[in-house]
């Protein structure tokens, strides 16, 4: 078969154009007949012409019109993806699913998994255990999605003046400055700042909004944002894989340490009130609770590596 | 039959610089099974050509490449992605053959890769001629350009369009 080239592909879309604008005279079909004799490559290069103009006329109007408007929206954002990715920075999973509208990209840790990623705008991000993430940018935004878990934003700086933002099942919360902590509880969100300010906004009330400063934290519903905490690097530890407690109870020690594994662990009544202060790793919490029980009055019981048990003794 | 220099040398290429290609795609993929598949690609694509005792920088070559290839997957599956919500956002459901939706994806994927190479006016051309089915002299009323602007655009469009299908990757 002869390959028509890019030449015979002109001349064709040339005759088609011109054939399309008005009806041909009997002077011009015969030229375009001449034409199409002259070469077996010019008769293929017609061919497909007519196959593409058969596929196109084919195609649903609406799956057009979203495929071809979404995709060219998010070339610019890919082309400036791919030439930072030349510099070594990208972070991108083709094969995730999509949030809608936008580049995205889908990170995900497991329980006891901890992660950290880099994006595009040199924002980095610490997922912390079994924590699910979007990354939407486009134009007019920064917007990464918590679905779940928690994760250490450090906001980059190459977004520019972007906004960022991090969405929540209550809200939303704005970075107006470096660094700040997100977490997705049951029914409600913990915001805590580290450096600079993070404007809270419920989503069903944003005008209850508040900015938090560094050093506080505040937990928000959709309608109201409850009374600010203190906070600091005690309560990131896990971004370093360690545990920080001073004077806590047993039975929050525990419940923190349950959300690296994998399974049941729990603690008595008897024994949630004792005391502990400590600095524990959470990439082995069987040597945590054997570290546990060799200093407090519990015993650890292990029905299967998925079912553990505190209990007090004496 | 000794193998020609063209596939010693891709097989040189493969042994020094495959697990390279495949790091380098997983720093970039964060997933192992698609940094295979795209170095996979990768290679069958330069076997598949003609030159490789020419190239010069392999590493250089590989990545660009693969870029493509990334780019290439990118576009099918946000394509596909469309694709699906449409159908599932249609009021009543659709019943489109496993041929139809080939076809439609085919075609999509050919002139979503054409239109990426066009500048702005000429898609915006191509969209009102082919999916607003205006013709040429309503496009030219409409974005306020000659005739003639609006046929040199189409013939532009419709040579990249037919090119790619031609040599669909």
């Amino acid at each position: 078969m002869t390959r028509p080239n890019r030449k015979a592909f002109e001349a064709a879309a040339t005759w088609y154009v011109q054939f399309q604008s008005q009806l041909p005279t009997p002077a011009e079909q015969q030229a375009w007949q001449q034409w199409l004799n002259g070469d077996p490559s010019h008769q293929a290069a017609w061919n497909q012409m007519e196959q593409l103009q058969r596929s196109l006329g084919a195609l649903p109007q609406d799956i057009t019109r979203r495929a071809l408007s979404t995709t060219q929206q998010r070339r610019q954002v890919l082309k400036w993806m791919l030439v930072l990715g030349a510099s070594g920075y990208l972070g991108w999973n083709v094969q995730n699913h999509t949030s809608v509208g936008n580049v995205w990209a889908d990170y995900r840790t497991h329980v006891g998994q901890r992660r950290r990623i880099e994006l595009a705008d040199g924002t980095q991000i610490d997922l912390n255990t079994n924590t699910a993430i979007d990354v939407a940018f486009d134009e007019r935004q920064r917007l990464v999605r918590l679905r779940e878990g928690e994760v250490l934003i450090h906001t980059g700086k190459r977004g520019g003046h972007l906004p960022f933002y991090v969405e929540t099942r209550q809200g939303r919360v704005q970075a107006l400055g470096t660094r700040f902590t997100v977490r997705q509880l049951p029914d409600s969100t913990r915001v805590g700042v580290l450096q600079d300010r993070v404007d809270l906004a419920p989503g069903d009330q944003p005008e209850h909004h508040r900015i938090l400063g560094a050093g506080e934290s505040a937990d928000f519903d959709r309608r109201n944002v409850l009374p600010t905490q203190r906070y600091g690097d005690v309560q990131t530890a896990w971004s370093n894989g360690q545990l920080i407690v001073l004077d806590a109870r047993l039975g929050d020690v525990i419940d923190e340490l349950a959300r690296y594994r994998s399974g049941a662990l729990h603690c008595d009544q008897a024994s949630t009130g004792l005391r502990v202060s400590g600095t524990f790793r959470l990439d082995s919490t069987d040597a945590v609770l054997a570290n546990l029980k060799a200093t407090l009055p519990i015993q650890v019981k292990y029905f299967t590596r998925y079912w553990v048990s505190v209990t007090r003794i004496g | 039959m000794p193998p020609s220099s063209h596939t010693t040398a891709v097989q040189h290429i493969y042994e020094q610089h495959h697990s390279w290609l495949r790091g380098w795609l997983k720093g970039k993929l964060h997933n192992a099974s698609d940094a295979s598949d795209v170095a996979h690609d990768t290679f069958v694509r330069i076997l598949g050509g003609r030159h490789a005792a020419q190239i010069l920088e392999p590493r250089d070559y590989l990545a660009t490449i693969a870029k493509g290839l990334v780019i290439d997957r990118y576009r099918r599956f946000s394509i596909e992605q469309a694709y699906k919500q449409t159908l599932a956002e249609r009021p009543e459901p659709t019943t489109l053959s496993e041929e139809d939706k080939a076809i439609i994806i085919e075609t999509l994927v050919a002139v979503d890769k054409a239109l990426s190479g066009l500048g702005e006016r000429a898609r915006r051309i191509f969209m009102l001629s082919q999916l607003e089915g205006l013709t040429y002299q309503q496009i030219a009323d409409q974005l306020h350009v000659s005739l003639t602007t609006v046929k040199k655009h189409m013939i532009r469009a419709l040579t990249e369009c037919s090119l790619i299908m031609a040599n669909p990757s």
